[in-house]
């Protein structure tokens, strides 16, 4: 009977395996058939992940999906078939050869035809900053021989390569008919006859030109104006700077923009005229204020930046906040860019991640002034403050909770380090961009912080190591307040909370720490007396076998070095279990009550100290261990 | 009695007059085509043609702007099959640059010619049935004038400053006269749409080169030097760069109108630096 159970018993594990094998193995076949680098889509798109259905051309399954092994999807520049178009980096090959491109292995810069420059065409019938081809692919189209091809390579700067386009060789080209052209000569063609002009001389003064004055006004076309207004003649010809005619040379208004100030811009209604590149900044921002401890200091921005610098315009805790003792929700650091009179606004995320620091001109040179500087929040480790892997961190726990001890021979310090390690402002700032919250300062018998006495008598300080700059959204950390490296007793504090993210505050539950304490005293005395059971066994022995006589000696255990260990053994030690039992009893006992309870209790052992308003609460968070 | 009759009789022939007013008015067109000189059916078709010319020009325009906003908010994309998306405030938007599994960084922005075809497999899908369905079949001219569409192709070109639609849909018109049939073939004239596609790009094009590079980064320090750089490419252009975590980045391109009549822009794309 037994014997046939057990085969039912065994054949129906073997038919779960199977089944079970299939139905994983089904799994990944179709995992598989869902997914892979597609060649083209069909639909415009080369080098996808996608799906076998969603796929025309060729179809390449198998982890890791996204192509990057695919000799057809490597990576290198693309020179795109129409010569008036860019090449680019980073395209995959099957992309560009779809748009009739040719691949080239390589960087961008490296290739000849893709080399970036100030392009001068005719001597400055047009100057763009294009790539080579570009530039070659222009001058053809507008007409001229590649001969009258200038080609600054290197030069990207648009407003430099347009005064480099700037030529003095301008006049106007006479056609029959009264029809002018104010250019440069080698504009002049087809039976077109060029008069030099200069020194403020126009078509209009050309007796053939039919054409009426000052008919208009717009941005300058001739390479090099293009950020100044000038006057147009009837036939569109571009004359000089304008200025009001109705008030005397120099005295009215001008249309020298003086670019960088301002330059040329029209507008939507037809209007031309000079536009401040410069913005106005003016509202109130968040600092941080890197003292002890760190605060917020509000700052008033009313400043006018210049086009292309930058300033940071930060948000770290609630508007007003300076002791950051408000919670942070959706607050981000943001840098304002100033461009062409356009404030463009490059937000850092919420999860605050990136920080906005103003550049530092003594270390980045006297032009970094003007710009804002990103830098990473380095919060991530500030909670491994006082942590320790020796031992995998088993005895972590019991070295942070002796460390607070000061009246031990040794202190509590060096149990701290025996056991693990503890946390100190020191090794807290050195993790990142964290902060010491000291709750309680440890103290040092005997000794200077830091010298040898300290170390072996002290005590260690109690606190948090916290971030200076608050991480935000899915970074925040709540839990961890009232935890981190020292966790027996750290206190989850309303600083210690907002500073681990966008956390609510709840008061932090009083009576767990009180739990361990009333718990760790015991504890200590007996750890005490424990300890010195390796002593008395050691020197009691030696000091009977000198002093006989002496009453103590009479009995045997103060004579033998093992019946010694044994009898206080026997005595001491075989409470430390029961109490580390007990302990874990304790902390099992109080989470299986529920938070309904705990919070019952809570509120009546408030009550029962601070009387009806319950003492201090904060924020609308779940409580637990201080944030949420 | 006699009275009686004389009122039916006079009744009976003011509605015979009615109706023959009527009917003369209704099948006035096709009786004065009878009559219609070829001059003068030509003078019907001329004028006709630049109405259905201006027609054709709006409706392709209507729906060709439509598309081109829609893409702008695609990252340049009609399509966007196998392409990453990024969710950001309710919205889904192009990831244009990634790394891959080799660590080594993708440019997803279309080149030019890609976009170009992305309008070709708009017009495929949904543009060409909503051109005809704006010009409501030519049901407005056929009234006057027989209209026979010939094979409709559309290129768009796309500059700095205007996206160019090159329109090759000859459209057959023709009127009766007295005589013979009277035809014309009409030829379309190019759509310019005040689209600043290709400055657009170019300063997307400036921010994914630099995020491509190895080491570069479009943000701080970078973005205020392009500004220095590239006055005459972000003159018209505003830009925002809204960061979803460390290495997700939404940029927002929109464009600044100066010209009568044109409308802002919008150009939107995403990038993963992770």
């Amino acid at each position: 009977m037994r014997k046939t159970k057990n085969k039912a018993f065994v054949i129906f594990i073997v038919l779960l395996i199977i089944t079970l094998s299939f139905s994983v193995l089904s799994f990944s076949v179709e995992a598989q058939e869902q997914e892979g680098c597609c060649l083209d889509t069909g639909t415009g798109q080369q080098c996808v992940r996608t799906s076998r259905e969603e796929c025309e051309g060729r179809f390449y399954t198998g982890p890791p999906y996204d192509c990057a092994n695919i000799p057809e999807c490597q990576l290198g520049t693309c020179i795109p078939k129409n010569k008036a178009e860019a090449c680019v980096r980073g395209k995959t090959e099957a992309e560009c050869r779809a748009v009739g491109g040719v691949p080239a292995a390589g960087e961008l810069e490296e290739i000849e035809q893709c080399v970036p420059g100030c392009c001068v065409i005719a001597g400055g019938v047009k100057a763009e900053v294009l790539q080579h081809r570009q530039c070659e692919n222009m001058t053809q189209r507008l007409g001229w021989d590649l001969d009258q091809m200038e080609f600054f390579e290197g030069v990207t700067n648009q407003k430099e390569c347009k005064d480099m386009g700037a030529k003095s060789d301008l006049g106007c080209c006479v056609y029959t008919g009264g029809d002018c052209s104010y250019n440069v000569r080698e504009e002049c063609t087809e039976g077109g006859n060029f008069i030099p002009l200069s020194g403020g001389l126009y078509c209009r003064d050309v007796q053939e030109c039919a054409l009426e004055t000052h008919a208009y006004t717009g941005c300058g076309v001739l390479p090099g104006t293009e950020t100044n207004i000038h006057w147009f003649d009837s036939q569109g010809n571009q004359e000089e700077i304008w200025n009001d005619d109705a008030q005397p040379q120099g005295a009215g208004p001008t249309g020298d923009c003086q670019y960088p100030l301002a330059m040329c811009e029209n507008d939507i209604n037809g209007n031309v005229y000079c536009r401040s590149t410069s913005c106005k900044v003016s509202g109130t921002a968040q600092e941080m204020n890197l003292k002890n401890p760190p605060a917020v200091k509000l700052v008033d921005i009313d400043t006018t930046l210049i086009s292309g610098t930058s300033i940071c315009y930060n948000f770290f805790t609630h508007y007003g906040d300076s002791r950051m003792l408000e919670r942070s929700t959706g607050l981000q650091n943001q840098i304002l860019h100033c461009s062409l009179g356009k404030i463009e606004i490059e937000t850092l995320g919420e999860s605050r991640d990136s920080l906005c620091v103003p550049a530092d001109p003594e270390t980045q040179g006297v032009g970094a002034a003007f710009h804002a500087n990103i830098k990473t929040n380095m919060w991530q480790n500030c909670s491994q403050c006082g942590e320790s892997s020796t031992l995998g961190g088993i005895l972590d726990g019991a070295g942070d909770l002796l460390g607070p001890n000061w009246f031990g021979i040794p202190g509590g310090r060096t149990w701290a380090k025996i056991f693990g390690d503890f946390c100190t402002k020191e090794k807290c700032e050195a993790l990142g961009d964290c902060y010491y919250h000291q709750d309680l300062t440890g103290f040092d018998f005997g000794g200077e912080p830091g010298s040898t006495a300290s170390e072996l008598f002290g005590a260690t300080p109690v606190g948090s190591c916290d971030p200076i700059y608050p991480p935000g959204g899915e970074n925040s950390a709540c839990a961890e307040c009232g935890a981190g490296g020292d966790e027996v007793w750290n206190l989850c504090t309303r600083a210690e909370c907002y500073s681990k993210g966008d956390c609510s505050f709840t008061e932090a539950d009083p009576f767990r720490k009180a739990g361990t304490f009333a718990w760790f005293w015991p504890g200590l005395a007996l750890a005490e007396r424990v300890g010195q059971i390796i002593p008395e066994c050691i020197l009691t022995p030696l000091y009977c076998a000198s002093n006989p006589e002496d009453l103590a000696c009479l009995h045997e255990s103060n004579n033998n070095v093992l019946k010694c260990f044994a009898d206080r053994g026997k005595t001491y030690a075989v409470w430390a279990p029961a109490w580390l039992i007990s302990g874990q009893l304790l902390q099992e006992g109080w989470n299986l009550i529920g938070s309904e309870v705990q919070s019952t209790l809570l509120q009546k052992g408030k009550e029962a100290i601070f009387g009806n308003n319950g003492g201090e609460s904060g924020g609308n968070g779940n409580g637990g261990n201080g944030g949420d | 009695m006699q009275k009686r009759g004389q009122v039916t009789t006079f009744v009976i022939i003011a509605i015979i007059v009615v109706a023959v007013v009527l009917l003369g008015v209704f099948l006035w067109p096709q009786i004065s085509e009878r009559f219609m000189s070829e001059e003068r059916a030509s003078e019907v078709l001329a004028s006709k043609s630049d109405s259905l010319r201006d027609a054709v020009e709006d409706c392709v325009k209507l729906v060709s702007e439509d598309f081109f906003h829609d893409m702008g908010l695609q990252g340049g994309y009609y399509d966007t099959t196998g392409l990453d998306n990024l969710y950001y405030a309710d919205n889904f938007f192009t990831v244009v640059m990634f790394k891959n599994s080799n660590n080594k960084r993708v440019n997803k922005l279309p080149l030019l010619g890609q976009m170009a075809y992305q309008y070709q497999l708009f017009l495929d899908t949904e543009g060409n049935a909503a051109i005809d369905r704006c010009l409501n079949d030519f049901s407005s001219f056929e009234k006057t004038i027989d209209v026979t569409p010939g094979v409709r192709t559309i290129t768009p070109i796309v500059y700095y400053d205007a996206v160019i639609l090159d329109v090759d849909w000859p459209i057959s018109v023709s009127k009766q006269s007295a005589k013979k049939k009277v035809t014309q073939t009409i030829n379309q004239k190019s759509i310019i749409l005040m689209i600043p596609l290709g400055n657009m790009w170019n300063v997307a094009n400036m921010i994914v080169d630099c995020e491509v590079k190895p080491g570069c980064k479009y943000e701080a320090v970078i973005w205020d030097e392009m500004i220095w750089d590239y006055p005459f490419d972000m003159q018209y252009i505003s830009k925002e760069a809204r960061r979803v975590n460390k290495d997700q980045i939404v940029f927002f391109l929109e464009s600044v109108p100066y010209r009568p009549g044109e409308e802002s822009f919008k150009f939107n794309f995403a990038i993963d630096r992770s």
